[in-house]
């Protein structure tokens, strides 16, 4: 699939959404699948806008790809905002917290975790880059259906 | 996003059924927000939050959710949920809000639970 650039801004969730639903549709990800993968994506470019762009008071694109192997659709999100590691967020204090005292961005990075195969961050060339990985059901990699 | 609004006379007091629609994400929560501070606000702190019509439930969600839910227990009332589906049940597992909410099937059962609160 193309990869996909959208303005930092919550109307671009949408379009964002029907981008990975379109990927995991091609990727053979049943529906149960598909729904936890769009959480997560959710979830990461929310993040990314409303605390990387609006919060900051940067303005700046989301970047999203879609990539398919036998095994995997790995879905890349990249942004300009500062360099951020989601992952910081789950560090044990805040995961032994009782739920409603956990940091507040907390509860949308330990959904996207929760929700997907394999969950890695990178900062490259003065960009975040979140990867998000799903498993392929066995079977749907094939030509004929990949 | 839509959302429908009704009140419920139960023994002890009124229940304010709050039934929002479609995707609660980023985007449409500031509407629920708004719908639930309308209530709480002016004291009625007895919530039912039907979300038989929600479709996806993103952090946001879950986020306004716990917010009344806190505003209404400071208030002496509670947020009850009710209908929710299986995708968005799944959601509310993964995250241990099944055992913060009380969750019932239909709104009248949430309802009830609050008249039964109130005759205790």
């Amino acid at each position: 699939m193309e990869p996909l650039t959208v303005p930092g801004t919550l109307d671009s969730l949408t379009i964002i959404g029907q981008y990975v639903n379109a990927a995991a549709a091609a990727a053979g990800l049943d529906k149960k699948i598909a729904y936890r993968l769009r959480l997560a994506v959710d979830e990461i470019a929310t993040n990314i806008i409303v605390h990387g762009y609006e919060e900051a008071g940067r303005a700046g694109d989301v970047l999203v790809r879609a990539a398919l192997d036998q095994a995997t659709l790995t879905i890349t999100l990249e942004d300009t905002a500062i360099p951020y590691d989601p992952r910081n967020r789950l560090r044990p204090e805040h995961i032994d917290r009782p739920i409603e005292d956990r940091p507040i961005g907390g509860l949308g990075v330990y959904l996207t975790t929760e929700s997907v195969d394999r969950f890695e961050y990178e900062y490259v060339g003065n960009r975040n880059r979140n990867i998000i990985i799903m498993n392929r059901p066995k079977g749907a990699g094939s030509p004929a259906t990949g | 996003m839509k959302i429908v609004q009704e009140v419920i006379d139960v023994a002890g007091g009124k229940v304010y059924d709050i039934a929002p629609e479609g995707r609660l994400d980023a985007v449409t929560v500031p509407a629920l927000e708004t719908a639930l501070q309308d209530q709480l606000g002016g004291g009625h702190v007895q919530i039912v939050l039907d979300l038989s019509g929600v479709t996806y439930l993103s952090s946001s969600g879950l986020r306004a959710m716990l917010h009344a839910r806190r505003q209404a227990q400071a208030g002496g009332g509670d947020v009850l949920l009710s209908g929710m589906t299986p995708r968005v049940r799944e959601i509310f597992e993964m995250i241990g809000f099944n055992s913060l909410f009380h969750v019932f099937d239909h709104v009248a059962d949430a309802a009830a639970a609050f008249a039964k609160s109130a005759a205790a």
